[in-house]
C-alpha cells in the first residue's frame, strides 16, 4: 500500500500535468482564436483543482497543519486559490474563460518549480502555534489571489483593447468575451477586495507578533513591504475614486502593482534575512 | 486686524485645499514607499548596532552617505515623520470631505426628487409594456419588481414613479475607514510616547520590583509615567512545557503581586505572554544567574557580585563570559565568569551541566591579560593570584529573561485596526445603488428606468432591465392563465 506522502506527490503531479493541458489548451484557444477550447480548457483546470485538493488535504492529515510552512505548501496553496478562484469566476460566467491565459500558465510554472523544492513537513513551532496564524495567512492568500485575478481582469482589458484597435488575430476570442468595461469593474473589485484582505491580514500579523514576540510592528522587512504593498494598492484604489483612472490606465496600474506583493511574499525571503524567511526558506 | 484674520484664515483655507488634494495624497503615498523601500535596504538601529557596524564596514564609502542622511534610523527620522504628519492631515481633510459628501449624497438619494425623476425620463432606458397597460398597473409591477431586488425594501411611490435606493449607508465606508487612519496615527504617536519596554532578568525565586533599576535594556518614551512598582516573581522553569503536543520551550512560572497580593499569574511563552492592565510580559530566552563572593584571610567578606550568564552557540563554550567586578578595599577585582555548557550538535542545551562548576578567570590590576580559565564548583573556592583574597562561587541558578512592555495604546488601536477593516469592508463590498422607473407620458405605455451603481458596475441598468421585463412577462403570463 502507497504512503500517504507517495500518494500526495502523485495527485499533485497529476494536478501540475493538468494544469500544464490546460495551459496549452489556453495558449492554443487564445493565439490561434479557437474560442471552442476554452471552455475544455476550464474544465482541465478544474479537473487539476480537484487533484490538488485532494492531495492538500492528504498533507494536511500526514503533517498535521495547514499548508503555510515551507516554499513547496506555500506556492501550491496560493496556486490552488488561484485556479479555484478562476474557475468559481468562470462557473458564474463563462465569458471570463479567458482569463486562464494568464491564471493557468503562471498556476503550473509556480506548482511545477515547488515540486522540485523540499517537501519535508516542517514542525509547527511555539511561536507558530498560534489562531492568530491561521487568520493572518489565510488572508495573505486571499488578498494575493485577488490580485493576481485582477491583474488578469487588467491584462484580459489590454488585450481586448488592443484587438479593439485592428488587431483581428486577437478578436475571435476576445469578442466573447464581457466588453472592456466589464473587466475593468471586475479588475477594481478585485483590487478593492485585495486591498481589504491585504489590510486583514497585516493586522492580523500585528496582532500575532504583538502576543508571539511583545511588539506589533519592528520593521522587519516583510512587515515593511506588506505595508509597501498595501499603500501602492491604496494609491492604485486613490488613482481610480478620485482621479478617475479607467480603462486603460486603471488596467496597467494594476497590472504595474502586481510585482509589489510577488516581491512581499517571494522576494523578500530571497533578498533579506527575515522572519518569514525561516517559515518560506526554512533558514 | 480684522484684514490679518481674514489674510490668515484665507492661507489656512488654502494649504487646507492642497493638503486635501488627491494628487498630494498619490504623491504623499508615493513618497512613504520609497522612503520605505530605501530604508529596508539599509540596516536599521543606533550607529553601535552590530548591523550597522557590519553595513559600515562592508560600504565605507555609502556608510558616508546613509549616516549623513540618517537612513541607519529612517523610521525616527524628522522627514519621515514630516512626511507620516502630512499625510495624517491630509487623510483627515479627505475623511472630513469625504464625511460632508456621503452625508449630503445620503440625504439626497433617500428622498424622491422630481429632479431624478425628470432625469430618468430624459435619459432612462425605455421598457415598453404591452398595449393597454395603465400607469397604475404598470408602477405596481415596477413597483413589485424593484422590491425584490433586494432585502429590506424600500420603494417610495409617486405619482408617476418608483424609486428604490438601497446600501445608502455603504458611502460612508470610506469616511470611517479614513477616520480610523487618522486615529490611529494619532493612538499609535501617542503609544509611543507613553511606552516603556526593556528587558528584565527575573533569577528564580526571587521577587523583582518593576523598577527602573530591574532593567537591563531600556526604552521608555518621552511621556512615560514612570514605572508601576509591582513585584514579579519567577516561581520555576518548565523546560517540558508540552502543550497541544506542541513542545513550548523553557517556560517560566511568573507571579505577579501587588505587595503580598497575587494579581496575575501563569506559564509564559510564545503567544501566551502575562497581561496586567497596560503591562505586558513575554517570555524572551533564559540563562543562568551566578552570585560571587570575595573574602579576606579572617573570612570577612569584602565584596560580592550577581551576574547573569547567557547561553549562545556562537561562544566556544556555548555561553558568553560575564564580567563582574568584586570590589575590594584594595582594589577592584575584576573577574570572568562563564560555564562550560552542553552541546546537541551545534546547538546548545540550555541546562546548567550536571557539574555545576563555573570558569574563572581574573584580570589582575595594571595587567592586560587574563589568567587561564579554572573550573570552579558552586561552593568552591579560588585563591585570586597576587592577593590574600579568596574567590567563593555561591549560586549558580536559571534566570528567566523577559520583555515587559507598558503601553496602553495596543488595545485602542486593535479597537481601531477593527473600524478601519469594518470601514474598508463597507466601502469596497457595499455599493450604493439607486433605481428610478418613471412612466413615459408618451402615447405608447412604456417605462423608463435609470439604475445607477454608486461603484460603477456597468452592467447593473441592464439587469435591472432585465428583471423589470421578466416581471412585467411573469406577471402578463399569469394573469393571461387565471383569464
Amino acid at each position: 500500500m502507497m504512503s500517504q506522502a507517495v500518494v500526495e506527490v502523485l495527485l499533485m503531479w497529476a494536478a501540475v500535468g493538468l494544469y500544464a493541458l490546460s495551459t496549452i489548451m489556453f495558449v492554443v484557444g487564445v493565439v490561434f482564436s479557437q474560442a471552442r477550447v476554452l471552455t475544455p480548457a476550464s474544465v482541465v483546470a478544474a479537473a487539476g483543482l480537484a487533484f490538488q485538493a485532494v492531495a492538500i488535504v492528504v498533507r494536511w492529515e500526514r503533517v498535521g497543519h495547514g499548508p503555510y510552512l515551507g516554499f513547496y505548501e506555500v506556492v501550491a496553496s496560493y496556486t490552488f486559490l488561484a485556479v479555484a478562484t478562476f474557475c468559481l469566476l468562470v462557473w458564474r460566467r463563462r465569458g471570463f474563460a479567458p482569463i486562464g491565459i494568464v491564471v493557468m500558465p503562471t498556476s503550473f510554472l509556480a506548482l511545477g518549480l515547488a515540486m522540485f523544492t523540499p517537501k519535508a513537513a516542517l514542525p509547527i513551532s511555539a511561536t507558530l502555534a498560534s489562531y492568530w496564524l491561521a487568520i493572518h495567512v489565510t488572508f495573505a492568500k486571499l488578498s494575493y489571489s485577488s490580485f493576481i485575478v485582477a491583474c488578469g481582469f487588467g491584462v484580459l482589458y489590454l488585450l481586448k483593447e488592443k484587438a479593439g484597435s485592428g488587431s483581428e488575430r486577437m478578436g475571435g476570442f476576445l469578442g466573447k468575451m464581457p466588453r472592456g468595461e466589464v473587466l475593468d469593474d471586475y479588475a477594481f473589485r478585485f483590487v478593492g477586495v485585495g486591498f481589504v484582505f491585504l489590510g486583514i491580514m497585516i493586522v492580523a500579523g500585528a496582532i500575532w507578533a504583538n502576543e508571539a514576540w511583545g511588539r506589533y510592528w519592528g520593521w522587519d522587512p516583510i512587515e515593511t513591504w506588506s505595508l509597501v504593498s498595501w499603500f501602492i494598492y491604496a494609491a492604485v484604489l486613490h488613482l481610480r475614486l478620485t482621479m478617475g483612472w479607467r480603462g486603460r490606465k486603471f488596467a496597467w496600474a494594476v497590472v504595474i502593482a502586481l510585482p509589489s506583493i510577488v516581491f512581499a511574499l517571494l522576494g523578500v525571503p530571497l533578498v533579506y534575512r527575515s522572519i518569514h524567511g525561516a517559515y518560506l526558506l526554512g533558514y | 486686524m480684522l484684514g490679518a484674520q481674514v489674510g490668515i484664515v484665507t492661507v489656512v483655507a488654502q494649504v487646507a485645499r492642497r493638503l486635501r488634494s488627491p494628487r498630494l495624497a498619490i504623491v504623499l503615498i508615493g513618497l512613504f514607499v520609497v522612503l520605505m523601500v530605501v530604508a529596508t535596504l539599509v540596516p536599521q538601529g543606533p550607529s553601535s548596532a552590530p548591523e550597522v557596524k557590519a553595513f559600515v564596514a562592508a560600504h565605507p564609502q555609502l556608510a558616508v552617505l546613509t549616516a549623513a542622511l540618517g537612513l541607519h534610523r529612517a523610521y525616527t527620522h524628522p522627514a519621515f515623520l514630516l512626511l507620516l504628519a502630512l499625510l495624517s492631515v491630509s487623510t483627515a481633510l479627505c475623511a472630513w470631505e469625504r464625511t460632508k459628501w456621503a452625508y449630503s449624497w445620503a440625504r439626497r438619494v433617500r428622498s424622491t426628487s422630481e429632479r431624478a425623476a425628470d432625469s430618468a425620463r430624459a435619459k432612462g432606458t425605455l421598457l415598453p409594456l404591452p398595449e393597454g397597460t395603465s400607469r397604475g398597473v404598470a408602477l405596481d409591477v415596477a413597483e413589485e419588481a424593484l422590491a425584490a431586488l433586494a432585502p429590506f425594501p424600500r420603494v417610495r411611490r409617486s405619482d408617476d414613479s418608483v424609486t428604490r435606493a438601497w446600501g445608502v449607508w455603504g458611502v460612508f465606508g470610506s469616511p470611517l475607514f479614513h477616520w480610523a487612519l487618522v486615529a490611529i496615527v494619532l493612538v499609535v504617536l501617542l503609544g509611543r510616547a507613553y511606552r516603556s519596554e526593556g528587558l528584565v532578568g527575573f533569577p528564580v525565586g526571587e521577587p523583582v520590583a518593576d523598577v527602573e533599576a530591574s532593567y537591563g535594556t531600556h526604552t521608555t518614551g518621552p511621556l512615560y509615567r514612570g514605572h508601576t512598582g509591582l513585584t514579579f516573581l519567577v516561581t520555576s522553569i518548565d523546560f517540558d512545557n508540552v502543550v497541544d503536543g506542541i513542545d513550548r520551550k523553557e517556560t517560566p512560572h511568573l507571579v505577579l503581586m501587588d505587595g503580598e497580593r497575587v494579581l496575575r499569574e501563569q506559564d509564559v511563552y510564545a503567544n501566551r505572554p502575562l497581561r496586567y492592565g497596560a503591562l505586558l510580559v513575554h517570555a524572551d530566552d533564559i540563562g543562568m544567574v551566578v552570585g560571587a563572593r570575595l573574602f579576606d584571610t579572617t573570612g570577612a567578606t569584602v565584596g560580592s557580585s550577581r551576574g547573569f550568564i547567557d547561553f549562545d552557540a556562537a561562544m566556544p563554550d556555548g555561553t558568553e563570559p560575564k564580567e563582574l567586578t568584586v570590589d575590594d578595599p584594595a582594589g577592584v577585582v575584576r573577574v570572568r565568569l562563564w560555564v562550560r555548557a552542553q552541546r546537541d550538535g551545534q546547538d546548545v542545551v540550555k541546562v546548567i551541566p550536571p557539574a555545576r562548576a563555573v570558569l574563572v578567570s581574573y584580570r589582575p590590576a595594571g595587567d592586560d591579560s587574563w589568567t587561564d580559565p579554572v573550573a570552579v564548583p558552586v561552593g568552591g573556592e579560588l585563591s585570586v593570584p597576587g592577593t590574600d583574597k579568596t574567590l567563593k562561587i555561591d549560586t549558580l541558578d536559571y534566570y528567566a529573561r523577559m520583555r515587559v512592555a507598558d503601553d496602553w495604546s495596543v488595545t485602542p488601536m486593535y479597537a481601531l485596526f477593527g473600524i478601519a477593516v469594518l470601514g474598508i469592508g463597507i466601502a469596497v463590498l457595499v455599493s450604493p445603488r439607486r433605481v428610478v422607473v418613471v412612466w413615459d407620458r408618451s402615447s405608447t405605455p412604456s417605462l423608463r428606468v435609470v439604475a445607477r451603481d454608486r461603484r460603477g458596475d456597468p452592467e447593473f441598468e441592464e439587469r435591472v432591465v432585465a428583471r423589470l421585463s421578466e416581471h412585467f412577462e411573469s406577471t402578463r403570463s399569469r394573469e393571461g392563465g387565471t383569464s
